[in-house]
């Protein structure tokens, strides 16, 4: 119905209603102020007011507490006993535990007290890696964090928990790598691959949830943070490959290899399957960075004179970011056809 | 109050209202609460007739631009088409790489989806840059100034503003002037007093033109890109005063004091919420002289990055703007992790201004509890 109405302000798309419209009509008289604050009150209820900012009061306010619990720990001010430190960081883990219990799951509330004692189980375990001086390696501080939150983070379904675990088991998986396997050359840059590979079964699930459960899918938000890891972690082996293909390993061709199959899988998925332009663009936008990549090392092999050389890659810039606009823009349309049947 | 009927659906995040334009009018005209319904509807799709080219093209646009143009100015000055000593033919150049931008966008034709049409945007875009690169590097030259730099910005940018018609190209050529300035005074004045009296009072020169430019409601829709330029560089400079400090690695001279960023970005917080409340008799109502108070008290513990990440948090939920909110969010992390490496203040001392500072926010949000002010819902 709305639809239809909005086809008579225009026909192509509906126009939301928004403060600036308000103010704008405001400020050329055509309404007056009693009509505006009418209308203020209608985009923006006192009691969305209230509860948008009781929201955002308590995300802020947690982040604030817990970065600040976690510069103090990190001071490791001599003066307080290692008796005080656990017991000052033990009683706040309760308390959030007990806080969730009582709020419940479905609740903000809920979800951030089990946020807090997440990041707190964290800051424990560096603490007591002080105190104890137990000669363990970093990365056994973040696979025993990991490992201990998972239940938290599955039940809790909280996007940003489960960000913070996926920044915990990738700093886990790059620790490892460099603390305890300890590759030779040859294998060094598997860990990109496997990076890759870890972020991509994560995203792997949320889309299946999203794709059949939506009610228990987790945020769009980071289903763009892990596209953005994937492409990033994936760009490396492939540029490694096309600078100095004679100094590749088997490593780097592996993940140019993989990297080659995600960019197409992304591709394949996010038009066909689960259309997301913005999942596209990144992907189209490292292809583009990959494609500027091979330009330049053919550009700079062929031809000695510098001006050519600039001038080839001037024109192949433009060429390509073009290309790209143009078929992002095609796919946005078809996806807006495929929509509207 | 408004009836919850009339409410279209509640948007992703829960707790705003979206509202299609067509049923606003309707309910404001069905309460007899404006007179002219057809000049208002016409009033709304003339705002809205400027195209709106998607932020992930844009991004593509700035990025391809950038790197072309970047490029083609290597090969102009590699062939010795151009002389970069030359300094009038640094600006007749520029002349002649700006009058084919716009040419170029005029003659694009409308057709967004054509191959030509595009090709033509993006090389147009590409010009331009190339044009104002030179501009900028041609008026320094001849002034002989480094403050050139943002002169030569400066007026590049006010030519060609309502000329070309690129929200991007208007973005960053406003976002560089006023980068360009910070940076100056930051390197070029020696005298810190003088040097910090300047940086505050650009500071505040750039909230005051901020805060026209979202209150002032005949505003047009060109200069929301100065809008976003304005706002960026506040992010910018907080960061970048957070990474300042009196034994700092970056600069081993003197402390640039945040205290009166700090009583700024206090007053801004408050002026937002004010004007997020609508009116001056919403001003008395409990919930917001509270959040004023808070506000305050905040200022007086807190850090600029906090403040400011506050405000905009604020103004993107109050414009249904959620790239504001977005710029919000990302400032909070940029400032804290930049905060954790300054070395001015202590871990122990900077966990009290963000413990503190989180309590206050936390207070507030068990007040409104207390008072069951969200309790409708």
């Amino acid at each position: 119905m709305n639809t239809k109405k909005s086809e008579n302000i225009e026909s192509d798309k509906i126009i939301m209603a928004d403060r600036r419209m308000v103010e704008e009509l405001y400020a050329h008289g055509l309404i007056n102020g009693k009509a505006r604050l009418y209308a203020l009150d209608l985009l923006y209820p006192a009691v969305k007011w209230a509860l948008w900012v009781s929201r955002i009061l308590l995300v802020v306010g947690s982040a604030l507490v817990l970065s600040g619990i976690i510069y103090f720990y990190a001071f490791n001010w001599a003066k307080i006993t290692p008796k005080v430190k656990f017991i000052s960081i033990e009683i706040p883990v309760i308390a959030c535990l007990a806080a969730c219990l009582y709020f419940g799951l479905n609740r903000i509330s809920g979800k951030m007290s089990i946020l807090a004692a997440s990041v707190l189980l964290g800051v424990f375990l560096a603490v007591f890696g002080q105190i104890y001086q137990t000669g363990a390696d970093a990365f056994q501080l973040f696979m025993v964090w990991g490992i201990l939150i998972l239940p938290w983070v599955i039940i809790a379904r909280f996007d940003s928990l489960w960000l913070i675990w996926l920044v915990i088991v990738n700093l886990f998986a790059a620790l490892y790598w460099d603390q305890a396997a300890m590759p030779l050359r040859e294998a060094e840059f598997m860990i990109f691959s496997y990076l890759a590979l870890l972020n991509a079964f994560f995203l792997g699930i949320r889309e299946y949830f999203a794709y059949d459960r939506p009610d228990r899918a987790i945020g769009r938000w980071l289903k763009v943070v892990l596209t953005i890891s994937i492409l990033s972690l994936m760009l490396i082996p492939i540029i490694s490959l096309i600078v100095e293909p004679g100094r590749a390993t088997s490593a780097i061709k592996f993940g140019a290899f993989l990297g080659f199959i995600i960019h197409g899988a992304f591709l394949f998925c996010y038009f066909f399957k689960i259309p997301d332009m913005w999942v596209l663009s990144l992907t189209a936008l490292s292809l583009c960075v990959i494609i500027e990549v091979i330009c330049f090392k053919l550009v700079i092999e062929l031809f000695k004179f510098e001006s050519i050389f600039f001038l080839l890659l001037g024109i192949s810039t433009l060429g390509i970011f073009t290309g790209t606009i143009i078929c992002l823009r095609k796919i946005a349309r078809n996806m807006e056809a495929r929509d509207a049947r | 109050m408004p009836d919850k009927i009339s409410m279209d659906k509640y948007s992703p995040d829960g707790y705003s209202t979206d509202i299609s334009a067509q049923k606003f009018v309707d309910i404001l005209s069905n309460k007899g609460l404006i007179e002219g319904k057809g000049q208002i509807e016409h009033f709304i799709v003339s705002r809205e007739m400027e195209k709106r080219i998607p932020l992930y093209l844009r991004i593509l646009f700035g990025i391809g631009a950038f790197l072309s143009s970047s490029f083609f100015i290597g090969f102009l000055g590699s062939a010795g088409i151009i002389d970069f000593d030359s300094k009038p033919g640094l600006v007749i150049w520029s002349v002649i790489f700006i009058i084919a931008a716009v040419v170029l966008q005029k003659t694009s034709g409308d057709n967004e989806n054509g191959s030509l049409h595009n090709f033509m945007v993006q090389s147009s875009f590409c010009s331009m840059a190339i044009g104002k690169i030179l501009f900028v590097a041609g008026l320094t030259l001849i002034l002989n100034t480094i403050w050139g730099i943002p002169l030569a910005a400066f007026i590049i940018t006010l030519i060609t503003y309502n000329v070309y018609k690129m929200s991007v190209d208007r973005f960053l050529s406003s976002f560089v002037v006023l980068y360009s300035v910070m940076w100056i005074i930051m390197l070029e004045m020696k005298e810190p007093g003088l040097r910090e009296m300047v940086l505050n009072l650009f500071f505040l020169f750039q909230l005051i033109i901020t805060a026209a430019l979202l209150t002032y409601g005949k505003t047009k829709r060109e200069y929301i890109p100065l809008f976003y330029a304005f706002i960026f560089s506040l992010c910018v400079m907080v960061v970048f005063l957070t990474s300042q400090s009196e034994i700092g690695y970056a600069w081993r001279e003197v402390i640039i004091s945040t205290v009166f960023i700090n009583i700024e970005l206090t007053i801004s917080l408050i002026l937002v919420i004010a004007w997020a409340a609508g009116s001056s008799d919403n001003m008395k109502k409990e919930p917001v002289l509270l959040a004023c108070c808070a506000s305050l008290f905040l200022g007086f513990i807190s850090a600029p990055g906090i403040l400011l990440s506050i405000s905009l948090l604020i103004l993107g939920y109050a414009n249904h703007e959620k790239l504001l909110s977005l710029m919000g969010a990302l400032l909070m992390i940029f400032f804290m992790i930049y905060f954790y490496y300054s070395l001015d203040l202590t871990l122990a001392s900077k966990a009290a201004v963000l413990i503190s500072s989180g309590m206050v926010l936390l207070a507030g949000r068990f007040y409104i509890k207390f008072r069951q002010m969200d309790s409708e819902v």
